[in-house]
């Protein structure tokens, strides 16, 4: 293996770090010293994506808010002024002109949401009996959507079309292995309707099949599970990861599915489709 | 809203867009789904972007409200995710923005504005070597974040915590990807001297050029 005669510089092997510059793979490969640099940016990557998250249950964070704020569509749908509204509108502040001095402060949108919270309340008492069935009915999965022959039938074709992956996009919070390994299995049913299978893109480096590093790095992993036929990200605990599904090459035709972290690959969640 | 079969719609199994198509159509429990599917996210790049949780629990709920009065104007050239990682940005330097700022003990002086380049990786100390995350970590880090200059700061935020790709941070800061790709470097450079455990202690190999 020849290596290019100069290190990479910090942008190069940050952006190498990114699965930004593979170019510089061959040079990794072979030079320890510049190994022990991605160590450390993935240490620090790792540390920025691990957010702290508030005690207690994640829903208790976000039902109060987006509970109001959900409630406060039918009561309030005019825009306001100083919210950025769409991917048109140019960031402002320190990134960007049009800074707007003046606005309501945290105490006037407290006040403003908890009038919506009354909303909310009085919106989920008029509604009630149509929650009944539970606290969060509309995660539930019908049991015809997540048939496993379904799910195996998809990824063995997915897996004969030679390398198509299908894209599951981004799955959200990642709440635990049954959740992770339902999910995949309806995308792998609906044969996801929603996003075309993509063939991997070759490392122009190498010719080897790209993706993120976690994928490769999965992809090598001595306890191989066949073929590669779905990718998509999520968040579990806090730790952004990818979604990586393997359907095995032989005639039991089963699906692994695992959540690897974004950064150090480090396997989160692992299971089964049998 | 009940399927056919009077269930609920599996909506954890719906992809972004046909939420945001339900949603805009009137589905509240759609937009709800959508809302609590991005909801962890959008509160990490709160919490990271404006250094501490109140703040950030502001921002935060800023960031719905936006999302929801402007769902009608998403036009789909772009994934929700991005959509909502670039409103949640602009809310968060708005927050940022407003308030006064507040000096943080122990560090030297804004990192990116006026203090000096490091330009080393941290070598005489590990950055973090262990997974866990202890409470001085977390500290150092939002210390560390809370002082760099808002540009590099959301760009490693973007990468790091929401894994988008440099195109996708391009698309959502409104910048070149080349801007991205320094910035995520300048504010990495910035950022590992002042971690938990590193010195900053330039005297390693190889030096490298830095951004």
């Amino acid at each position: 293996m020849t290596m290019p005669p100069e290190h990479p510089d910090f942008e190069d092997l940050s952006a190498f770090h990114d699965g930004e510059a593979p170019e510089w793979a061959d040079h990794l490969a072979g030079c320890a010293s510049c190994r022990d640099d991605l160590h450390r940016l993935t240490a620090l990557s790792e540390a920025v994506g691990r957010v702290p998250l508030a005690a207690g249950d994640p829903g208790d964070t976000y039902d109060p808010v987006a509970r109001a704020v959900a409630a406060s569509r039918a009561s309030d749908t005019s825009p306001r002024p100083g919210i950025p509204l769409g991917p048109g509108i140019p960031l402002r502040g320190p990134l960007g002109p049009g800074a707007e001095p003046g606005r309501s402060g945290s105490g006037r949108r407290r006040q403003w949401v908890l009038g919506a919270s009354v909303a909310a309340v009085l919106a989920v008492t008029i509604a009630i009996g149509a929650t009944v069935a539970g606290k969060e009915p509309q995660r539930e999965v019908p049991r015809d959507t997540l048939s496993a022959d379904g799910a195996r039938r998809t990824a063995g074709a997915a897996a004969g079309r030679g390398g198509s992956v299908i894209e599951g996009g981004d799955l959200g919070e990642i709440t635990d292995r049954a959740a992770l390994v339902s999910r995949v299995g309806a995308d792998l049913v609906r044969g996801n309707r929603d996003r075309p299978a993509q063939p991997p893109s070759p490392s122009p480096a190498t010719g080897a099949p790209a993706g993120p590093p976690c994928e490769v790095e999965a992809r090598a992993d001595p306890g191989a599970r066949g073929e590669l036929v779905y990718r998509a990200t999520g968040v579990e605990a806090g730790t952004p990861a990818v979604v990586l599904a393997f359907a095995s090459a032989d005639a039991s035709g089963r699906v692994t599915v695992e959540a690897r972290a974004l950064s150090g690959c480090r396997v989160l969640l692992q299971g089964s489709i049998p | 809203m009940t399927g056919d079969t009077g269930h609920p719609p599996p909506y954890a199994a719906w992809a972004d867009a046909s939420l945001v198509d339900a949603a805009t159509a009137g589905d509240d429990d759609a937009l709800d789904a959508l809302l609590r599917r991005h909801h962890p996210r959008i509160q990490g790049i709160c919490l990271r972007l404006t250094g501490n949780r109140a703040d950030a629990d502001d921002a935060c709920q800023e960031a719905l409200l936006a999302l929801v009065r402007g769902l009608n104007r998403f036009d789909g050239r772009s994934t929700f995710a991005t959509w909502a990682y670039r409103v949640t940005t602009n809310t968060c330097l708005d927050e940022l923005r407003r308030r006064r700022r507040r000096p943080i003990p122990g560090l030297p002086d804004d990192l990116g504005r006026s203090g000096p380049l490091s330009g080393d990786l941290g070598r005489s100390g590990p950055v973090s070597g262990d997974h866990g995350g202890t409470v001085a970590d977390r500290l150092d880090i939002d210390a560390a974040l809370a002082r760099l200059a808002p540009e590099f700061r959301v760009a490693v935020v973007l990468r790091d915590l929401c894994g988008l790709s440099y195109a996708e941070i391009a698309e959502v800061i409104d910048v070149p990807v080349g801007t991205v790709r320094s910035r995520i470097a300048r504010g990495r450079a910035l950022l590992l001297p002042h971690l938990a455990g590193s010195t900053g202690n330039p005297a390693a190999a190889p030096q490298r050029r830095t951004p």
